[in-house]
């Protein structure tokens, strides 16, 4: 098993999953998107609102801003020495005091701990007029995507099998395929359909040419054939900021390393193998 | 208000749309906005396409 | 993880796996369906989110609990194998 990497920056990446089995590639998708921790706001403490927006909807705007996450600093708060009780390792707080007339955005939220602070400046809150008021105070702690959708810190995140694109000696070069694609990937070079160069990623997998290829009646099969590679996966990541994608694709890893070796530190136990 | 995030992949794109709405206001096709926006996924294109802005008419109405 | 054995003979074990989810249960199975001595890898959730039940039978020639733990020491592989392979490429 090997990871290939097509693209890697801090919030996104797209690797080749090699001689893998989908189980495993879907138990790696799953364990990013929802068992990897971040920071949001879970708690909102309302001293005074008078705009337009109920004090549920305030906390619940605030809840999806994403929050820059060290998770060398913070833990979750069932794993952290307090016992859940909110200590500064597993919980960080911030205050928002505004006044209108001006909208209020997400840098207005000053975090106690400056490592903590929204990874975008520009998320409007809430937009106060003349004598409206937001006074609050707000707790957020480290959790993972399995209790909400906020703590994600995957947006995109999937993966699709390996495209093999196959013409046979019936290709006459009608074109037809061509124009049918979504995504533009082939071509007719000297009378035969081919695959653009560097573009096989790209296929959707959708058929669509194969459809097209036997709308032009040469024979009772398609000459292009589309496969998916079942054991060689396509992954596209994109994180939300909180966390870099190189470590959110890392801890996923950790995570199903974790999973195994206590099961199999039981099942030696039990069995009493050492 | 503008949601946070696209109801359906989770991204960011409050941010987005002071800029979007100015720009369709001065008669930009907002396809092209939201190409030079990054928003390549038809989730999150909607987001902004069919957010109408509200706030201002609620709040007399405090 | 803390696992409940609610059955186990020489060649068929049913296992209620505390906590666990679709995640790591269907890699599991999976991974022990790879062996040739497993008969039966399979996993139920009576509801949605009730804790899973793995039953495993084997051919006889290796106990459940054997086949478990070769699958958990290969998930262990893939990952360490992936892990080493995400650094490097990082690092360089």
């Amino acid at each position: 098993m090997e990871i290939i990497f097509g693209r890697l920056d801090n919030n996104n990446a797209r690797f080749t999953l090699t001689e893998t089995r989908t189980a495993f590639a879907n138990a790696f998708r799953r364990a990013m998107i929802s068992e990897v921790p971040t920071l949001a706001i879970d708690q909102v403490r309302i001293y005074d609102n008078t705009s337009v927006l109920f004090d549920e909807m305030l906390a619940h705007r605030l809840g999806l801003i994403p929050l820059r996450t060290d998770l060398t600093t913070y833990v979750p708060a069932g794993e952290c020495s307090c016992g859940g009780a909110g200590c500064t390792h597993c919980t960080a707080t911030y205050t928002l005091s505004v006044e209108g007339p001006r909208m209020v955005f997400s840098r207005d939220l000053i975090p106690q701990d400056p490592t903590t602070a929204p990874c975008h400046d520009e998320i409007p809150i809430i937009k106060l007029s003349e004598n409206q008021k937001v006074v609050l105070e707000a707790r957020a702690t480290v959790n993972t995507g399995k209790e909400h959708a906020k703590w994600q810190p995957t947006i995109a995140c999937g993966y699709k099998n390996y495209p093999e694109i196959t013409f046979s000696e019936n290709c006459d070069g009608c074109g037809m395929c061509v124009e049918e694609c979504p995504r533009g990937i082939l071509t007719v070079k000297e009378g035969k359909a081919q695959v653009v160069a560097e573009k096989q990623e790209e296929c959707l997998l959708c058929r669509l040419c194969e459809e097209a290829c036997m709308a032009g009646g040469i024979g009772s099969e398609p000459s292009i054939r589309i496969k998916g590679d079942e054991t060689r996966k396509i992954f596209v990541v994109e994180g939300d900021e909180s966390l870099p994608v190189q470590e959110i694709i890392e801890r996923a890893l950790m995570h199903l390393r974790q999973k195994s070796e206590d099961l199999h530190t039981i099942v030696s136990q039990l069995s009493g193998v050492t | 208000m503008i949601p946070v995030r696209c109801f359906t992949c989770g991204k960011v794109i409050s941010t987005a749309w002071d800029e979007f709405k100015h720009r369709r206001e001065s008669g930009e096709d907002p396809a092209k906005i939201l190409d030079d926006l990054g928003l390549r996924r038809y989730c999150c294109r909607r987001m902004l396409l069919t957010h109408k802005e509200i706030v201002d008419d609620l709040n007399p109405y405090q | 993880m803390n696992i409940e054995i609610r059955e186990l003979t020489a060649d068929r074990a049913r296992i209620l796996f505390h906590g666990e989810g679709h995640t790591f249960m269907n890699m599991l199975t999976d991974e022990l369906l790879e062996n040739p001595v497993v008969g039966i890898a399979k996993y139920t959730m009576e509801f949605q989110f009730s804790d899973p039940e793995l039953v495993v039978t084997t051919d006889g020639s290796k106990d459940p609990l054997t086949v478990i733990r070769e699958a958990c020491e290969h998930l262990r592989g893939y990952c360490d194998e992936l892990l080493e392979n995400v650094r490097t490429a990082v690092s360089k």
